[in-house]
């Protein structure tokens, strides 16, 4: 187990190491990113209710699929680097997928979102983790709870300031109630997301 | 400051809870899909507690919690009419080419397998219609309402072979009283039967509307250039149509006959409301100046099944507008109810099946059986107003509660 967390380590800080002696970016660089895509249902976690399986994957309808499609997702992002490899920011997302019956289902993230940047320069590998305050709606109510993302990209800089990218994420909403505990359940995403990024 | 935080965090965390529903958003998303509705385009009548509707071209069951197969429709010569105690009615064409029926019991039908010819012939029901040769019937359709009245046009072998004249071409208009059903399912009564107008469409209960010698309420014309009449019966037993004639001259914008009832017929012009009473004239209903833009579609009827009074609901771009009967009354005005619907809550109405309480059930075209719920109290907008939702048994009382007879 150590030996697999420390190669996964390795794996992520290796392209850092490397490149590490001509980082791009400075103490108070920013960076703004346009986020679209689409996000798929993964999972989801039910252990309270007894006439459901505890845990369903997927879209689809069936009693062992999550029962939500595949949706859609928007996002924007400001990151202000605290060193030329870490950056932290916000991101206000908007996502949303239908249930089977057609009604529709909405997520709004409300994220503080901390990026390490190992591989830098016209070409760059950002992880990223996100976490905060979600609001989601379906049909007349709506609840807030909390929110985490897990994202790695990739993105190429067409020029000094101008980026696409590529991204893919895990996206997991717990629905959490102090009192009413046979209401909680998560929920997790997978986003396959675009983004068009600005450096300064 | 941390617990400044923790304090607006559990704030906002308690404010957003749910506490009207005994499950979480998600839980609500995974079992809201579990009811997998289908398209609902009629709605037959209720046999065992359950339902019984045609969806995405065929016929199905509800019981309160998930919408149940039970034959196939698609390609077949037969179609359901209605269901009644423990039967669903069918009719289908003849090799002769007229309309004949026949009845099934629930667990007599395969939803895998079409009904055999020899099935139909075992199970063949006849149609008693007042005062004509039922053998004779060539075409027929059924309109039903809500589950009270089943409302038949139909056209007999012979109907208008001698009339040359459009004008003069007639119909017949019935009325099949659930109740007069023979107990041993083997036949049913059409009665009440009117001959009318070939042109006539059933536009309410017990309501015709015509449109007389050539005459029509031409979109965009500003004027009525010919008389147009309407027809009603006072009451189901009446034996005639009692008429009412809006004159030429009648500005008309548009023509849309939106509901009609009794004595009174409510058309839609340009968006507002226009009621024609016996007097002929027409008469502005001003829900207080609302400028509402239609639907495609979008009528809704919904009989108070106790005393058959009157409740119109429209749907407009973003809602769903019900009055009562009580707007006839000046000295008693009720303001409209204004339900504001989103676009994913979109209504085609299918079907009114009842109400328990303040409210009621509607069998919709798309997301399945929704209710409205009224309330009496007035906002700060000075409009009454109401909400909509899927329904769910667990809050909105049992399937049962809603139906004609259990009112």
């Amino acid at each position: 187990m150590k030996k697999a967390l420390r190669f996964l380590l390795i794996l992520i800080f290796l392209p850092g190491m490397l490149f590490a002696a001509e980082p791009y970016y400075d103490k108070g660089s920013q960076i703004f990113s346009i986020t679209a895509g689409v996000t798929v249902p993964m999972m989801y976690y039910n252990p309270y209710e007894e006439e459901a399986p505890d845990l369903t994957f997927f879209p689809g309808s069936d009693e062992n699929t999550t029962r939500h499609t595949v949706g859609g997702i928007g996002a924007i992002s400001y990151q202000v680097f605290l060193n030329p490899y870490f950056a932290i920011g916000g991101h206000l997302g908007f996502q949303f997928d239908f249930s089977v019956s057609g009604t529709v289902a909405t997520y709004v993230p409300i994220y503080v979102k901390a990026t390490y940047v190992p591989l830098q320069g016209r070409f760059e590998i950002p992880i990223s983790l996100g976490a905060g305050l979600l609001y989601t709606s379906f049909n007349d109510f709506s609840k807030l709870t909390f929110g985490c993302e897990l994202e790695v990209g990739a993105r190429y800089f067409i020029t000094d300031e101008w980026g696409l990218g590529l991204n893919a994420s895990f996206h997991v909403i717990p629905e959490i109630y102090s009192s009413e505990k046979t209401k909680i359940s998560t929920m997790m995403f997978m986003p396959i997301t675009l983004t068009v990024s600005y450096r300064h | 400051m941390k617990k400044a935080i923790l304090i607006i965090l559990s704030a906002l965390m308690l404010l957003s809870c749910n506490l009207d529903s005994s499950q979480g958003i998600f839980q609500q998303i995974y079992n809201d899909s579990k009811k997998d509705y289908r398209a609902i385009q009629y709605v037959h009548g209720v046999i065992d507690n359950k339902i019984i509707l045609t969806a995405d071209n065929a016929l199905y069951s509800f019981d309160g919690s998930a919408m149940t197969k039970e034959a196939i429709l698609v390609g077949q010569h037969y179609s359901p009419i209605f269901a009644e105690k423990d039967s669903i009615y069918f009719q289908y064409t003849t090799n002769d080419g007229n309309v004949a029926f026949f009845s099934a019991k629930l667990n007599e039908l395969d939803p895998t397998k079409p009904i055999t010819s020899d099935f139909i012939k075992e199970h063949e029901v006849t149609a008693i219609i007042d005062g004509h040769d039922t053998a004779q019937i060539k075409q027929i359709t059924f309109v039903i309402q809500n589950l009270d009245t089943i409302q038949v046009n139909f056209s007999l072998v012979g109907d208008n072979s001698a009339v040359t004249d459009p004008n003069d071409k007639i119909r017949h208009y019935g009325v099949v009283d659930r109740t007069l059903i023979a107990t041993d399912g083997k036949s049913f009564t059409i009665s009440n039967v009117a001959d009318v107008q070939s042109t006539f469409g059933i536009v309410g209960n017990s309501a015709l509307a015509v449109y007389q010698e050539d005459s029509e309420m031409a979109d965009g014309s500003e004027y009525l250039t010919n008389e147009i009449a309407f027809f009603y019966k006072e009451n189901f037993s009446d034996q005639n149509f009692n008429k009412i004639t809006v004159a030429t001259g009648n500005k008309v914008d548009a023509d849309k006959i939106i509901a009609g009832y009794d004595g009174e017929f409510l058309v839609d012009m340009q968006g507002h409301f226009y009621n024609i009473e016996e007097e002929g004239e027409l008469g502005r209903i001003d829900l207080d100046s609302n400028d509402l833009i239609p639907r495609k579609n979008n009528k809704l009827l919904v009989f108070d099944d106790t005393d058959k009074k009157l409740k119109i609901g429209y749907l407009y771009e973003d809602g769903i507008y019900i009055n009562d009967e009580s707007y006839k009354n000046s000295n008693n005005i009720h303001e409209p109810y204004v339900l504001d619907i989103s676009i994913e809550n979109d209504l085609q109405t299918a079907c009114w099946i009842g109400k328990n309480g303040n409210k009621y059930l509607f069998a919709t075209q798309e997301n399945g059986f929704r209710i409205i719920e009224l309330s009496d109290t007035k906002e700060s907008n000075g409009k009454y107003t109401g909400s909509i939702h899927q329904y769910n048994a667990e809050n909105d009382g049992q399937l049962s509660d809603y139906f004609p007879s259990s009112t």
